[in-house]
Parts: structure tokens; sequence; C-alpha cells
């Protein structure tokens, strides 16, 4: 116990809970309230998609810039088949199955043709985009089917959003993924030091290869949630959370190729991020003021997570 | 890790069961009654409705914008301007050009229980899930610049806006109209092109830019080769420095045209144009209106005096002041979305749209148009 | 100069890139006559000038290891912080200055981050991005700060011989001058050193965190000055410029060769990589294709050029090898006859 009292994900927790209390004394409670509880679990879906993805493939040392292009395209996708009459249960498998078929493409430039990741999903970002805008000519499209407007609506019990189960049990299962299995210990062991990695056995190739198309099929998942939440698919779709995605994977831990950082540290990380946005939100705080909170946010969990490092460390080696 | 993982679980499984236990404080209030004295009802909502503003509590407005830029912010200004002498505070909230934070955003304050009417300024793209959430929780709400239209192309909500085609339209009008006055009389019409930066994503501002366009090929119909249309979204911003790029560019990529009339759906990118004729050194050769007077305004204050010549005039409190009278009486209950503004309506709205005041301005008449507006609306 | 060095300097590592641009301006011009047009170029030069600030600074980082995310917002504040200080009546090479001073403190704050708290370079300037983003909201109320003195805009509008813009001819001589400090100083040398491996660089005795310090100080300054240029252009500081200046600079870099991991390009490829992207996008305005269609174009383009560039090194290996093993045999028989 005393150990994960020490660990980097308790002192996020910590912070974590902080960050409850002081918004709700701030608010005087509102936020506390059920239905701003049931808001905040609504957000934390989409973000949740996406900082899986990113943050494995940070694990692996790579970074993702196009989940939000291709999470509008693929939201896109379902929105037009379903126009066709397609089931919805095939629109959503077509959806997922174009996001990953661009992760492919991604893991293909990097791989094969030694693109830099940041470049790379720089290109295939543009494309989609564009891509997305020629399919609907820039307008947005209605979502009418009923089963995938359930999907990001409705409320289990009256409480517990859908789509919040979807996201924790994502979050579960790619948890368990790199921590038990063997393709969860080569991705750690890929970033950490991609030579020793080949040299080891492992193919640095093929696990990349399945982190991208991993990364593009959640983010199609995410963007087609959105869609159905909105009850539109529309232009911007999940370009403006995967700047979110990525900073909760790094507030979580995760750090660029150094095969650190979990999903645990992940899933505190998200709920950091949408508890401090919603609180800042019910507390009234003008909008630019809200930007720079969350650049100073970003800076003062890493700080702290640097200062009771460096303390521990320096306890350990007294010890 | 196992350790992580459970105790994430139990954090959810707890917030949810709090849910449960806490379910019984969070009673909505009534409904109120919708009274409408249909004696008054065609001042109910106007500036001369006779109602004491200070006889009751000050009401708490929010001002929900899309996206952030001067005129939001000209907007707010005239706002708390007008929440002065109309009795109701202020705040604002951006949705910070992504749909799923305004919704996020919105909700949290709805949650909140404090806020008794909204301005909405947004896009209209996800309307139907905006009206939904906003519909429920039982809080007016009034549409600035941007109305929310159904299947059928009729008006569901009040609005307090402009008709963005016709605006456009009246910039390009106003081009043919005057470009004899700056160019001479004998200019040869066929290398006459027109210039036009659009931003094709927004509904409203592709509106504008097709009355400009059709404003120019009415005047000159055998012009369509030199019709250019270029949309400000391959830049990635609404900067200057894009409609600038934009304008320079085609402007040298197209020698054959020799005078060029230009505007834009917005003020940004013909501010941009401006820097580029300029720059050309072909101020001459130039003649650059728009839709939108904030930055213009400022430029003539500092003594501006290129080929932007005019723009149209919005001002503020033609907007602010009707739709703060107008969702004031909404929630007061004295009218509802329905009957508000009857008089104004359109027959094939449903709800009506308030069209603002506008007039094409330029640096002579700028001044007395703006006074003009502040003395009509008593404030500011 | 020598002609083989003359090769050496080209035919390395930039012929793909040069010639997929020169590729793309023969297309442009094939569609529309006016492409190569003196004012068409002119344009292209000026266009060409505030990304490439930025990157002269931003490619010192990235040989570094490092990265600075907020240069384009650290450029938006500077032309602020000079617009403010000509609206307090400075003469404008004050207010320059000023801008200058500001960018510099922006390096520090960076390499403190980086150095004493040891946070990533990526990390740290994603989180003051943000801060910085929200305080040029604030500062100017969303509105563009007007910076109307004429004198002032010489700076953005004067060119030099009557043909090359001044803020082109800026950012040749900057990128000429780092040029020189990366190749033939042994500040520069040290900047590659830690790129490649900082632990060695340090074991050498070099001081890593002091020539970070520097760099982040050098790129604060010049993102200012990129800033403050615009400002000029533009006659006024708007808080919405530059909003993309970090990415497209990073762009440009890694276009000309500068990878993320540090250690390896030149200011050659960083000019090459922005006169490409340049050229293209001012292009697809000539030719006056579709926006959608753009947006697509401009992602294929850093598809094509990179795996031109990707080809072109596996073939110059492979020749290379080839050229090697001949040379190797041709000596081992000679030493046979012999």
């Amino acid at each position: 116990m005393m150990t994960f009292l020490k660990s980097k994900n308790a002192i996020l927790l910590f912070f974590l809970i902080a960050l409850i209390v002081i918004f709700a004394a701030l608010s005087g409670g509102g936020t506390l309230r059920p239905s701003n509880i049931i808001n905040i679990l609504q957000s934390i879906t989409i973000v949740s998609l996406l900082t899986i993805g990113a943050g494995t493939l940070m694990i692996a040392g790579e970074i993702d810039l196009s989940l939000g292009g291709i999470g509008t395209m693929s939201s896109f996708v379902a929105a037009l088949l379903l126009k066709q009459g397609v089931p919805w249960f095939a629109a959503l498998v077509a959806a997922v199955a174009v996001g990953a078929f661009i992760g492919l493409i991604n893991g293909f430039l990097v791989n094969e043709l030694g693109f830099q990741s940041f470049i790379a999903t720089l290109a295939t970002a543009s494309i989609t985009t564009g891509a997305g805008y020629i399919f609907t000519s820039g307008l947005a499209v209605t979502i009418e089917d009923p089963t995938f407007r359930f999907i990001g609506n409705k409320l289990l019990f009256g409480y517990i959003p859908f789509s919040v189960l979807i996201a924790i049990i994502a979050l579960i299962v790619y948890a368990m993924l790199l921590n038990k299995t063997k393709f969860g210990r080569s991705v750690y062991l890929v970033g950490g030091n991609r030579v020793a990695a080949r040299l080891g056995g492992l193919k640095p190739k093929k696990v990349l290869y399945g982190l991208f198309i991993n990364a593009g099929a959640l983010a199609a998942l995410a963007g087609t949630l959105l869609a159905s939440k909105l009850l539109v698919a529309n232009t911007v779709g999940i370009t403006s959370s995967q700047f979110a995605g990525l900073t909760a994977a790094i507030l979580g831990g995760i750090s660029f190729g150094g095969g650190t950082g979990g999903m645990g540290g992940a899933i505190i990380g998200i709920m950091v991020l949408s508890c401090f946005n919603n609180g800042m939100t019910m507390v009234n705080i003008p909008p630019y003021w809200q930007t720079v909170a969350s650049g100073a946010l970003l800076l003062a969990a890493i700080t702290l997570d640097f200062v009771t490092t460096s303390r521990r460390n320096k306890s350990e080696v007294k010890a | 890790m196992k350790k992580i993982a459970v105790i994430a679980l139990a954090l959810i499984v707890a917030m949810t069961l709090a849910l449960g236990a806490c379910s019984k404080d969070n009673e909505k209030e009534p409904e109120k009654e919708m009274v409408v004295d249909t004696e008054k009802s065609d001042t109910v909502g106007y500036v001369t409705d006779d109602v004491d503003h200070f006889a009751r509590d000050p009401y708490n407005f929010v001002y929900a914008y899309y996206d952030e830029s001067a005129l939001v912010d000209a907007t707010f200004a005239a706002f708390e301007v007008t929440g002065k002498a109309y009795n109701f505070s202020i705040t604002r909230m951006s949705g910070n050009e992504s749909p799923e934070t305004y919704m996020q955003n919105l909700q949290t304050l709805i949650d909140r229980g404090d806020v008794d009417g909204f301005f909405l300024d947004t896009d209209p793209q996800f309307q139907d899930r905006l009206m939904e959430a906003l519909d429920k929780s039982g809080i007016p709400y009034m549409n600035m610049y941007t109305a929310f239209f159904d299947a059928n192309g009729s008006c569901i909500r009040p609005t307090v806006g402009m008709k963005q085609y016709d605006a456009g339209y009246a910039t390009g009008q106003w081009l043919v109209d005057n470009y004899k006055a700056y160019w001479g009389e004998d200019v040869d019409t066929s290398t006459i092109g027109l210039l036009n930066i659009d931003f094709s994503v927004s509904p409203d501002l592709q509106a504008r830019t097709n009355g400009i366009t059709d404003a120019f090929l009415k005047e000159f119909p055998d012009n369509e080769d030199n019709v250019f249309v270029v949309d400000g979204l391959t830049g990635g911003t609404v900067s200057a420095e894009v409609g600038y790029d934009l304008s320079s560019q085609t402007v040298t990529a197209n020698s054959k045209i020799k005078k060029w009339l230009v505007s834009s759906c917005l003020e940004n990118y013909a501010q941009g144009a401006a820097r580029a004729a300029e720059a050309l050194g072909r101020d001459a050769d130039f003649l650059i209106s728009d839709v939108g007077s904030i930055i213009l305004q400022d430029e003539w204050n500092n003594g501006y005096d290129g080929a932007w010549k005019s723009c149209l005039a919005i001002s503020d409190y033609a907007y602010c002041v009707p739709g703060a009278v107008g969702l004031i009486a909404m929630v007061d209950g004295r009218a509802t979305p329905e009957t508000l503004w009857e008089a104004e309506r359109d027959p094939k709205d449903k709800c009506t749209i308030w069209a603002a005041e506008n007039q094409m301005v330029t640096k002579d008449t700028y001044k007395e148009y703006f006074a003009k507006i502040d003395s009509t609306y008593g404030v500011g | 100069m020598n002609i083989s060095r003359l090769k050496r300097a080209f035919g390395s590592n930039y012929l793909a890139l040069i010639a997929v641009t020169a590729a793309v301006s023969l297309l442009f011009y094939i569609l529309n006559h006016d492409f190569l047009a003196l004012d068409n170029i002119k344009n292209i030069m000026n266009a060409m000038s505030f990304t490439g600030t930025i990157t002269v600074g931003m490619a010192l980082l990235l040989i570094a290891g490092e990265v600075d995310l907020a240069s384009g917002a650290e450029a938006c504040f500077g032309g602020i912080v000079c617009a403010i200080a000509i609206q307090a009546g400075l003469p404008w090479p004050l207010a320059l200055v000023a801008a200058l001073a500001f960018g510099a403190c922006c390096g520090f704050i960076n390499a403190f981050f980086v150095n004493v708290v040891h946070i990533m370079g990526f990390i740290c300037t994603l989180g003051i991005l943000g801060i910085y983003n929200g305080l040029v909201s604030v500062v100017t109320d969303n509105h563009p700060v007007p910076a109307y003195v004429p004198s002032f805009w010489k700076l953005g509008s004067a060119t030099v011989f009557g043909i090359f813009p001044l803020p082109f001819v800026i950012m040749v001589v900057l990128m000429v001058a780092y040029g020189l400090v990366l190749t033939r100083t042994n500040f520069g040398r040290n900047i590659f050193m830690i790129g490649g491996n900082r632990r060695a660089a340090r074991l050498c005795g070099i001081n890593p965190s002091r020539i970070v310090t520097a760099l982040y100080v050098n790129n604060g300054m010049l993102a200012a000055l990129a800033g403050v240029i615009l400002t000029a252009r533009m006659h006024n500081a708007s808080p919405m410029a530059a909003s993309t200046g970090a990415i497209d600079a990073i762009t440009a870099a890694v276009l000309g060769g500068i990878s993320f991991l540090g250690g390896v390009g030149g200011m050659g490829g960083c000019f090459i990589g922005i006169l490409l992207i340049t050229v293209f996008s001012a292009g697809l305005t000539a030719i006056g294709l579709p926006s959608y269609w753009q947006i697509v174009a401009q992602g294929a383009i850093l598809v094509f050029a990179l795996s031109a560039d990707f080809f072109n090194s596996k073939a110059r290996r492979k020749r290379l090898e080839r050229d090697e093993i001949k040379r190797r045999r041709e000596f081992a028989r000679n030493k046979e006859e012999s």
C-alpha cells in the first residue's frame, strides 16, 4: 500500500481530489449535483478513446496528429451510409474500418517510407479533413437513425450515459492489454529502446502497425459517437478534442518514448481534464482565462510530478 | 496497476451511487405560466414597451458564442452597456469552435440553475441537439445573428439577425454602383474582375458570398470568367494574413484583370486584401468593401484612406438592444417564442427574424450613422 | 569553390526536394503563365518570410533534440508588444527592441521548464502555448492593436534592389548566418552533438543546459522578430495571427531533412522546405483549385516530396555501396597482381 501511495498515480489522484474539492467549494456545491456529474461523465467518452489511441502511440515513441481528421471523416462516412438506409451496425463497422485503414496508411508511411510520425500524421490529417469536406460539400449531415441516437444519448437507469460504459470498457480492456499481454510489453520495449527491441527479437514494425491501426479505429469510433451525441456529423468533429486526448495522456504520466505510463494514469488524467474544464465553466471563468488555466494546469501537474519524484528519489538515495 | 483499475472503478461506482442518493435534491422548478396580454402584444418586446425593468430582480443572462472574434467581443461589450439600462447582468461562454465544447459548456450552465436566459450565437449545424437541451430546461433563449431553420426553410426560433444573402448583395451592389466614381467613366469593363473571399463551411458566410457574386454578375453578366471566389478555409485561420495571401496570390496570378472589385463575407479577409493592394502598389486599381464594420472603423479612426472604401455597418446596439428587450419579454412571461414580434414576421416563418438595421457606410458617413443608432436605442 | 563540393552540397540530401519544387513550379507555370511573373515571385518571397524566420529558430532547436510548439504564439505576442509600445509613443526601433526582449523572456521561461523542471520540450511548450494564446486575447481584448506609423511599415514593404522584399532578405540573411554557425563553429557542432546523444555530449565536456537555454532564447527572439515584421506588413497586430506558426515551421524543417530526434539537418534544407510549401500553396491558388481539394493536396504534397526524398536516399545509398564494393574489388585485384 505504501508503494502505491508514493507512486506517480497516487499523486495524480490526490491532485484530482483536490481539484474536485476546490471547485465544489467555489461553486457552492454546484459541481457535485447529479446533473452536472452526468455532464462530466458524458464528456469523458470521446477524450478517453482518443487518449488510449494517442497514449499507446506515445509510449511507443510516436505521435499521431491525424486522429481528429480520421474521426471527422469516419463520422461523415457513417452518417452518409445511414442516410442511404444502411443498417446501423454496418454503418458503424464501416466507419471504424475506414479509421483503421487510415491508421494502416499512417503505419505504412512511418514504417516503410521512413517518415517521421509528426509529418506523416500531419499529412494524413490534411488529406482526411479535405476528403471529408469533399464528401459532404462542407455541410453537416444529420443522423436520423434511432439506434445511433440511442448510443450517443441514452442514460441507463436515468443516470449513467451509455457512452461512458463504452469508455470504461475500452479503458479496462486496453489497460489489461498493455499490462498482461506480450503485445503490451512489446509496446513498452519498442518505446524504451527500439534498436534493442529489434535485436531482442521483437518486430517494432508490426507493433507500430498495430498501434496506428488501433488509434485510427478508436478515433473513428470516437468521431461516430460524437456525431450520434450531437445528432449531426459536422465539419469540426473531434478535431478540437485531439489535443485534449494528448494532454490527458501526458497528465496521466505517459511520457514520450520513455516506455513509461499506463492506462491507470490516463484515466486519472482524463478525469482531471474533464473536471477542470467543467469546474471553470461552472465558476464562470471567462473563456480567455480558461485557455490560460488549461495550459497552466498541464505545467503545474508535470511540475508537481517532478517535484515529488525528485524528492522521492532523494529519500530513496538516503536510505 | 490492478489497484488503479479497482480504485478508478470504485470512484465511478461511488459517483453513480451518489447520484441515486442525491437525486431528490434536483427538483426542477415548475414551468412558468406563459401569460400573454393580447392588448399589449404589439409593444411587447420592443424598446417602446411600457415596462419598468427595475421593478424586478436583475436577470442573469449568458451570451453563448461559438468562437472568439472581434464581433463577439463588441457584442458582449454592447450587452454589458445594455444590461445596465435594462437591468440584467451578462456573462460569456465560449464554444471554442467546437460543437461538442459548446454543448458541454451550455449543459454545465443549464445545470448550474441560475441562468435566466441565453443569447445564442452559434453555428446552426447542431441545432437539433441544442434546442432539445434548452427546451428541456425551460430556459428561454434568443438567437443572435444566426437563425435556426427547419427543413422547409422556415425560421423556428426568434432571432435578431440579418439577411445574410442581402447583406452580401448590398456590398456587391455598392461596388458596382460606385466604381465609376473612383476609376472614371471610361473603364474597360471586360478587364474588371471580382475577388470574393469566402469561408465556405459556414452557411451564413456562404450566403453572403453568394450575394456578392450575384450582385457583380447582375451588373457584368459577361464577366463570369473574371469572378474569383477564394476560400479562406485553405489558410486555416480567419485572419488578415490569410486574406492578404489569397488576395495577392490571386491578383498576381491573373494579370489579365486590370481592375479589381473586392468584397468579403468577413472583415478580417477584407483587411488582408487592403494590405495586399497597398503592398502591390495598386491602390488605384482596387475597390474594396465588406460585411462588418469594426475593423474598418478602427482604420478610419487612425486615418486610413486606401482602397477599402466602404463596408456594411453593423452597429452592435442595433442587435443587442432588440435582442435583450425580446429576451426579457420571454423571460418575464409576457411573450412566447411564437408570439414575440408577430408584427415583423415574414409569413413563411414560425418565429420572427428581427432584421436589424444595417447600412453601407463610407469614411464620410460612418460617424453620422453610428451616432444615429446610439440615439435611437437610447444606450451607449 | 570546386565542382565536387558544389555537387556534394546539392546533390546530397536535397536533390529530391529541389526536383519536386522545380517540377511543381513548371506544372503551375504551364497551367498559368502568370505564375512565374515577377509580381507573383515577389508574392511568394513575401509569403515565405514569416514562416521562414520562425523556422530558423525552430531548426536549431530540432537539431538539438528540442522543440518549441509555442513559436507561433510567441510571434503573435511579440508583434502585439511592439504595437503596444508604438501606441505608447515609442519610436519603432525601440518598440522592436522591446519585442525582441519579450521574445527572449519567453525563451528563458521555456528553458527554465526544460532544464530545471526537466519537462520535455514538447510537453512544456504545449502548456505554454495554451497560456500565451489566452493571454494574447486578454491583453488585446481580442481587438487587433493598431500600429499606425507609416515609417514602421517600411519594415514590411520595402524592397532591396527593387525586387527582393525586405522580409525575405532578412530571412535569407538569418538562414545564411545561422547556417554558418551550424557548420563552421564549435557552438554549431555542439548543437549537433547534443541532438545526437546528450549524455555523450555531456561526457565530452559540453554543457547541454546552457546551450539549450541559448537556443530557446534565440528562438523566442526570432519568433518575436517574425511577429514584428508581420505587424509591419499588416499595419496592426492581431491576436489571431500566426496560430499555425509552430506547426508550419516544424513541417518545413522536417521536409528539409531535419529529424525530430535531432542530430541531423541544415539550413539549406529548411529553405527548400519552405520554398516548396509556399510555391505549392501559391500555385494552387493561382490555378483556382477548389478549396477542399487544396486541403487534400497540401497533405498529398508532403507525402509526395518525402517519398521522393526517401527513394532518392535509398538509391544514393545503393549507389554508394556499389561504388564501395567496386573500389574494394579493384583494390584487392591490384593487390593480387602486385
